[in-house]
């Protein structure tokens, strides 16, 4: 009965709104507000503009929703025309369905083009790693113009998996596989802001005022409104003109930084962590092969932490990221652990399901956890998670949080990377909104410790040693970890390509990749034929270690900062960083190093430089300490960062004299 | 029995590509041979070992073709799980089926892992996901499973073509790459009496006859051939070219039917034909008109990657796809011949493959692109570039598709030279005038984005002087093989004249002369290679720099004579000075285009000498800077 009376006042809606559009399709208003948006001169470098965007969402009791979207796009440019000539629809069909209702063309001429919606080709997705039968629609376009404007109308139902929220509906069957799994509930994000401008953009939602909504608008303001409709409540968001969204340098992703509203109808985390405990229950079961295999990793090893840690790192190692779909569930239940044991393979929920099962197996009490790797999770409890790790809970009741997806080759049990996240642990009793807390810089430190000597020509050898922790050492393990067994030779050589290309590298030793019972090390011999500039009497050359530091921006975080002009957004940097650079150079025999104490100091909040080098006798010494303050760098502190990127960088080509027989 | 049951599933799974023939016969030796295979210290050098590489091609009397592959190999490394796990099949299917006959996976403890159903899944390659009509080429992305370092994966599968659609059997299969390949093996069946043309480069093989015409290639061991840039690495693998087609005039004719009759305008090409340029005013002549030509072939139309069946397949009308503004390499081509024949001007087809055709086996898998040629130069479809024979490399051919019969041309020599001269001098506020004077001509040349000339200009002053700004210039010649110009610059300081970003002394190069002179991703900072390097063409370059500062005694520099050679190139640096000036002379050439990775030691000090790292003059600058 509520299903039905749900449809009724579907339909009811459906009418309404084709009668709305029947009116607005009226020619002259319809040109007229296609004209009123202006053509490029108003709109400078957009190849087009969305004249209007509205969605009207009606929620049934299930949380199943039916989403009306009408989408009008004008180009303004043969970039815009070329870009808008094949629409692309894509949905998944396990569950969700989309239906173009209508496709119109209208010519800047004034003339409408109805275009048959099925014409459209239903075909595979294009996809990369995760491979769950994500379907798409696509039609091509006739030929458009400048001034043209392409109309769609889509009808969809159903509910998005957070790995592919970029997608929008289609298929058509049976209902129940529409329906949210946390049935009865139902969540949306919606952003108010895209790579075009927008000139009015709408969202309007129908609930049962028994179910109503909780909601917040983040990054921005809307027009927002609530009003009563019989046994509904309608709410409703609105912004006008907005401009469109460029992406700076280093950008969070788009959901941090758009305006948005978050809606749900899940009263609370608590609510959402029983359920998604409750949904992945089943599938921790160990057999056999899993039991011996833990029995193995962990037979020689006394605490848990150790335990931990083996495991962790077993499964980050040989369960890669590859998902298939086992079908019913796909997306938001975890693959049972014989299945990942046996295909070695899976995406994030499926690897933290393997360890789950194994922690289990070892006899830790642990459960699986939602989070976000890279952007906020609002507090509003709407589903905005796109990744999956595990929590141990410790016999004092807090948890040890365990990520194995990022842990390939990264010695942290928890990537450092993956500071400040928020996460849902999925548990009996129901948890909230949680935050990784602050690494600070010195947790993933690196140390790039240089000994070498000047020969009279110019020549520099020596040792370097690079030594890192945290993120630094993911950095240099994976680095050596995924490097074609091939070309290992020519990475260390890329390495020390600051000291110039003809770099020779004499020695390479390193920390075994899979060896994560220390931090990665790495020796390297080095020779650098002419690498000061050399007469008779003078050299002239900057300290090795300090130009590695100063120039190679894979081992310097510090270096992502370059100078904007003005910056709007955020940045996120995902790791904080310590790097220290130090220097012993030794002096041909006759000469000595002259000059004074030479340094440097810049110290902002988001990021600092101190370096300096210091002359003593034949021998120089030259040390540098360059910090990564913040993971994310709010838009006014950005500036100062630079500033001390830049004078590091400056640093890195000041010059260091020495003279025969000098003082 | 499991195999058996999991494999049944596989098949019921593709049942709607599968071809339900004969079983097919053993292709390599039995998998246990293959499993007992040592390959103990490949994980040094390598990712992962090919023990078997197998591939059967069988014609049909009615010319269906078949290509059954069987590829095993051992993942050595975390490397080859991670790159190499998901590999993809790629079928037409309108007109062809692909039959799974086994995905595999043998661990080290001996378990036997089969591939369930749900490791098979189609998927739309992205290349393609822009144009609709082209989208019958889906890909098949196979998912090992059970991965793990040591392991051993063995995949069967075949591609068979429902419908006769290629008028003869043509192709190249390339063996071995990254990995290396401890036996391979290749069948060719052909009905007789069709001959079997073929040629393998790279490789010395000779087939067995093991009946009428059944054609059997074995080979093996084979090295590893790295990416180590440099070089296409597509063109150094060992390959088999074969080929049922009687002749390069059969071949030529049959594809320029087709675009010919693709290639008519209509209305809607018509109008866009009497349209007006970008900028709004109308073309003056046939060189605008064709340049608006390739702009609509390179920006204003979605290029759709489809190869390798591109050239088989049938061409869209021209109308369709100026309609829909996408189109493969086929579909452009005859749009742009569509387009070119609406103003009157008649092109000429030509297909292009970036080394020398193998002349004794003709066909068009052979083929990589396809050019127009008009007055004033060609077309280069694929590329979207325009320009008087723009070869990719030097040992290109062409394959001319003549109204009267098709003909083979060989591509252009691509020797470049550059000269450049250039004189600054310092004022007494501490900037800088200067005087630059350059010629390019040759390949070199043809690299340079004539359409940008200013940057180019731009990017040339602030080479010879870092943040220098043009005061004025001038052109004394502008064609496709030759640039002669003059510049007056003004920068911030001598001492940002030179050195680049370390102040060293790095004489100009110009990006957009190197793009065309050098090979992409030429790794200096190797210490040896697995490869040989291959220039696009020989090069000589000649550059001067005059430095005249206001006091000598600000410059650090060992004046002298630097000579380096070897492996058919040569580099010549000198610093003289000429009164309070300084004087920096380069001259570079090379003898030869192909460096052989044994040779690559000696080339290495001569191209590092060109960048200025080793030579003799250095830093310029006040002590303490």
């Amino acid at each position: 009965m509520p299903r039905r009376l749900a449809l009724s006042s579907l339909l009811v809606l459906l009418t309404l709104s084709s009668a709305s559009a029947a009116r607005q399709a009226a020619p002259d208003s319809l040109i007229q507000r296609i004209a009123s948006v202006g053509d490029s001169s108003a709109h400078e470098g957009a190849a087009a503009i969305v004249v209007s965007d509205r969605t009207e969402v009606m929620v049934e009791r299930t949380g199943l929703g039916h989403v009306h979207r009408s989408r009008l796009v004008k180009i303004l440019s043969e970039e815009g025309a070329r870009d808008l000539a094949t629409l692309r629809f894509d949905y998944d069909p396990a569950s969700n369905l989309i239906r173009l209702d209508s496709i119109r063309l209208i010519r800047a001429d004034g003339s409408v083009m109805a275009i048959d919606p099925a014409t459209a080709v239903d075909l595979p997705a294009p996809a990369d790693m995760i491979y769950w039968g994500a379907r798409m629609k696509v039609l091509s376009l006739p030929r458009l113009r400048v001034g043209d404007a392409v109309e769609t109308r889509t009808y969809k139902k159903g509910y998005q998996i957070a790995y592919l929220q970029d997608s929008e509906p289609v298929g058509e069957e049976d209902e129940e596989r529409y329906i949210p799994p946390m049935r009865g509930h139902f969540y949306d994000v919606v952003t108010f802001r895209e790579s075009l401008p927008i000139a009015e953009k709408s969202y309007r939602l129908q609930v049962y005022r028994d179910k109503p909504i909780q909601f917040a608008v983040y990054n921005g303001e809307l027009r927002s409104s609530l009003a009563f409709a019989d046994s509904f409540f309608v709410y409703a968001w609105e912004a006008n003109d907005v401009p469109a969204y460029v992406a700076e340098p280093r950008s969070p992703d788009d959901t941090d930084v758009l305006p948005k509203v978050v809606l749900a109808t899940v009263e609370s985390w608590q609510e959402k962590s029983r359920w998604f405990h409750e949904v992945n229950e089943p599938v921790f079961a160990a057999d056999d092969g899993i039991r011996r295999m833990v029995e193995q990793l962990t037979k020689d090893l006394r605490s848990d932490d150790e335990k931990m840690a083996a495991l962790l790192h077993w499964v980050a190692q040989e369960i890669r990221y590859s998902g298939l779909s086992m079908g019913k569930g796909e997306g938001y239940t975890l693959h049972p652990g014989v299945m990942s044991f046996e295909e070695r393979c899976g995406v994030c929920k499926d690897i933290a399901g393997m360890l789950v099962t194994m922690l289990r197996a070892a006899g830790f009490t642990t459960y699986p956890v939602m989070t976000n790797a890279g952007s906020r999770v609002e507090a509003i409890p709407a589903d905005q998670f796109n990744h999956c790790v595990v929590a141990v809970e410790r016999a004092d009741g807090s948890f040890t949080m365990l990520d194995p997806t990022w842990a390939p080759f990264d010695r942290s049990v928890w990537s450092r990377l993956e500071g400040e996240q928020h996460y849902v642990i999925g548990s009996p009793r129901g948890e909230g909104l949680t935050q990784i807390r602050t690494f600070a810089p010195q947790e993933s430190r690196l140390a790039i410790d240089a000994r070498s000597r000047l020969l009279a020509d110019g020549t520099l050898e020596g040792t370097i040693t690079l030594e890192g922790a945290g993120a630094s050492d993911s950095r240099l393990r994976g680095a050596i970890g995924e490097a074609p067994a091939a070309n290992r030779e020519a990475f260390f050589a890329t390495v020390l390509a600051p000291l110039g290309p003809g770099v020779e590298i004499t020695r390479a030793e390193a920390t075994q990749p899979r060896d994560f019972s220390r931090d990665t090390r790495w020796i390297l011999g080095f020779r650098v034929p002419r690498y000061a500039a050399a007469t008779e009497s003078i050299l002239a050359f900057v300290p090795p270690a300090v130009r590695v530091a100063a120039e190679n921006g894979r081992l310097t975080r510090l270096l992502s900062f370059t100078q904007m002009d003005e910056r709007e957004n955020e940045a996120l940097l995902w790791f904080t960083q310590e790097v220290i650079a130090r220097d012993l150079v030794e002096m041909p025999a006759g000469f000595r190093v002259t000059g004074e104490i030479d340094s440097v100091r810049v110290d902002a909040s988001a990021g600092s430089v101190r370096a300096e080098t210091k002359p003593s006798g034949a021998r120089l010494h030259a040390e540098v300490r360059a910090v990564t303050a913040k993971r994310t760098v709010p838009p006014h502190e950005w500036a100062g960062a630079a500033e001390a990127a830049d004078s590091l960088r400056a640093f890195g080509r000041r010059l260091v004299w020495a003279e025969r027989g000098g003082r | 029995m499991m195999r058996g049951m999991e494999v049944a599933a596989c098949a019921i799974l593709i049942a709607a590509f599968a071809w339900s023939g004969p079983s097919a016969e053993p292709l390599g030796p039995p998998i246990e041979d293959l499993r007992a295979l040592r390959t103990d210290g490949f994980a040094e050098v390598a990712d992962a070992v090919v023990l078997y590489s197998g591939v059967a091609i069988t014609l049909e009397p009615d010319g269906r073709i078949t290509r059954r592959v069987r590829l095993v190999r051992r993942f050595l490394t975390d490397r080859s799980i991670a790159y190499l796990g998901d590999p993809r099949i790629a079928y037409d299917t309108s007109r062809q089926e692909l039959e799974i006959e086994v995905n595999r996976t043998f661990m080290l403890d001996g378990t036997e892992v089969n591939a369930k159903p749900h490791a098979f899944n189609e998927v739309a390659p992205e290349r393609l996901a822009s144009c609709p009509d082209r989208m019958k080429v889906q890909e098949m992305v196979v998912s090992l499973v059970g991965l793990e370092r040591g392991c051993l994966t063995e995949l069967l599968y075949a591609v068979r073509d429902t419908l006769p659609w290629r008028p003869w059997l043509d192709g190249i299969e390339t063996v071995g790459g990254e990995a290396p390949v401890l036996s391979a093996e290749i069948r060719i069946e052909v009905p007789q009496p069709q001959a079997l043309r073929h040629a393998t480069l790279h490789m010395q093989a000779e087939p067995e006859l093991l009946g009428p015409g059944l054609f059997v290639w074995k080979m093996g061991p084979l090295p590893a051939f790295p990416r180590e840039g440099g070089i296409d690495h597509a063109s150094i693998l060992p390959a088999l070219v074969y080929s049922t087609c009687p002749s390069w005039d059969d071949a030529g004719s049959w594809i320029r039917s087709r675009l010919s009759a693709a290639a008519s305008p209509d209305s809607a090409i018509a109008s866009w034909t009497e349209a007006s340029m970008l900028g709004g005013r109308p073309p003056i002549d046939d060189r605008d008109r064709i340049r608006r030509a390739v702009l609509l072939l390179s920006e204003r139309t979605i290029a759709a990657e489809d190869s390798p069946w591109t050239l088989w397949g049938e061409p869209r009308p021209a109308a369709r796809t100026f309609e829909t503004s996408c189109g493969n390499l086929l579909d452009r081509a005859a749009l742009g011949w569509a387009v070119l024949r609406q103003w009157g001007i008649e092109a000429v087809p030509l297909l292009a493959r970036r080394e020398a055709f193998v002349r004794e086996v003709p066909g068009l898998s052979q083929v990589d692109d396809i050019w127009l040629r008009v007055p004033f130069g060609d077309i280069a479809v694929g590329s979207g570039r325009f320009g008087e024979a723009i070869p990719p490399d030097e040992g290109a051919e062409l394959l001319l598709l003549g109204p009267q019969g098709s003909q083979l041309l060989s591509g252009a020599p691509r020797t470049s030279t550059c000269r450049l001269k250039a004189r600054l001098r310092e004022k007494e506020d501490g900037s800088v005038d200067g005087q630059v004077a350059l010629r390019v001509g040759g390949a070199a040349c043809r690299g340079l984005d004539a359409s940008d000339l200013k940057r180019f200009l731009d990017d040339l002053a602030a080479s010879v002087c870092r943040a220098a700004e043009i005061a004025s210039y001038q052109i004394n010649r502008l064609g496709p093989d030759s640039l002669d110009c003059l510049l007056s610059i003004q920068g911030p300081s001598l001492g940002e004249s030179i050195g680049g970003d370390r102040r060293r002394l790095a004489l100009p190069t110009l990006s957009g002369i190197e793009r065309s002179a050098w090979p992409a991703n030429l790794d200096l900072n190797r210490q040896k290679r697995a490869t040989p390097i291959r220039l696009p063409g020989l090069i000589f370059e000649e550059t001067e720099l005059r430095l005249e500062p206001l006091s000598a005694s600000r410059v650090l520099i060992a004046p002298g004579e630097t000579n380096r050679q070897g492996a058919g190139a040569s580099v010549a640096v000198q610093v003289d000075r000429d009164g309070e000036a300084w004087i920096f002379r380069r001259i570079f050439r090379t003898t030869r285009r192909e460096i052989e990775a044994a040779d690559y030691p000696e080339f290495k000090p001569v191209l590092l000498e060109r960048a200025g790292v080793r030579s003799a003059a250095i830093y310029l600058g006040r002590r303490g800077q």
